[in-house]
């Protein structure tokens, strides 16, 4: 049965999957060694490319593999969803919206997904604290 | 009948039943009783984050660290925009971590968040460095940098390990 939980988990997937992928794309433009030769580039390696894709990446691992060995996730969602919104003001304020690059397809589905995703992380933070009943 | 029964049920002093009234958030106790239930570490730990990120934040806006920081090196915009954000949320993770503590609220959860987004802070910003600098030439900034950040990360982490020793 599909309850809100699971649909933001599967919002949650949608964006990390819409994140490598862009991640990947971008490095396979040449990364942050096209900065001198496009401004479009430049702005799109900035800050988007390895890291924040492995930081996002590697604890949405620990999550899966804490969800599927039964364990407590609160704690792991919790740090998801506020790195989430830190980059995403990170993005907003400074680095205007790198994201969005009206030619890249992969950014466009970033873009839109971001929003839901931020939504969705809270929720799934919240319901797992209520379910696992710890506030600590 | 009945008057005797209610009247022989233990009555509320007015202090305890003004505790009971009094909102919790409003409870702010001083902070060396909210600190009184810590151990010894943690209590040194805490000291030692508060000194050094308020000599951090001093520095910072006092202009000292311009030279040092990514924007120092590349005069963009966005760099100088990313340090204005992550120095505000450093000191709001500094404030609200006293609030949490002046309420004595269970810091697990709180302190994880920090070490998480301080773990943020220092990849992005060595991956910026990376860029920005020509390390093999830039060896020991570059380290000084990687170790006053990790240190950060490290005391938030043996502030985690010690509230769960403590008694609230």
């Amino acid at each position: 049965m599909i309850n809100a939980y699971n649909t933001s988990e599967i919002i949650l997937y949608a964006f990390a999957g819409a994140v490598l992928l862009h991640t990947l794309l971008v490095l396979q433009m040449g990364g942050a060694e096209v900065i001198t030769v496009s401004p479009v580039a430049y702005q799109m390696a900035q800050d988007l490319v390895h890291y924040r894709a492995a930081i996002t990446g590697g604890l949405i691992v620990l999550y899966t593999y804490l969800r599927l060995s039964k364990r407590p996730v609160a704690k792991v969602l919790a740090i998801v969803s506020i790195i989430s919104w830190i980059t995403f003001v990170e993005d907003y304020l400074a680095l205007d919206n790198i994201f969005f690059v009206s030619e890249s397809t992969t950014g466009l589905i970033v873009q839109t997904l971001r929003p839901l995703y931020l939504m969705s992380i809270v929720y799934m933070a919240v319901e797992a604290y209520r379910r696992e009943g710890s506030h600590g | 009948m009945a008057d005797n029964k209610l009247d022989e049920r233990p009555t509320l002093s007015k202090e305890e039943l003004q505790a009971l009234l009094e909102p919790q958030i409003l409870s702010l106790s001083n902070i060396q009783e909210a600190l009184s239930g810590k151990t010894r570490l943690f209590k040194a730990c805490l000291f030692a984050a508060t000194a050094m990120s308020a000599a951090y934040l001093g520095m910072y806006s006092t202009g000292l660290l311009d030279n040092f920081v990514s924007h120092g090196w590349t005069k963009h915009y966005g760099d100088y925009r990313l340090h204005q954000i992550r120095f505000g949320v450093g000191f709001l993770m500094l404030v609200s971590l006293y609030v949490w503590i002046l309420l004595k609220k269970p810091l697990g959860t709180i302190l994880a968040c920090y070490a998480g987004v301080l773990s943020y802070f220092l990849v992005s910003g060595t991956a910026r460095l990376f860029v920005v600098l020509n390390p093999p030439n830039d060896t020991s900034f570059l380290t000084i940098y990687i170790l006053l950040n990790s240190s950060f990360v490290a005391l938030v982490l043996i502030l985690m390990r010690e509230d769960r020793r403590s008694t609230w």
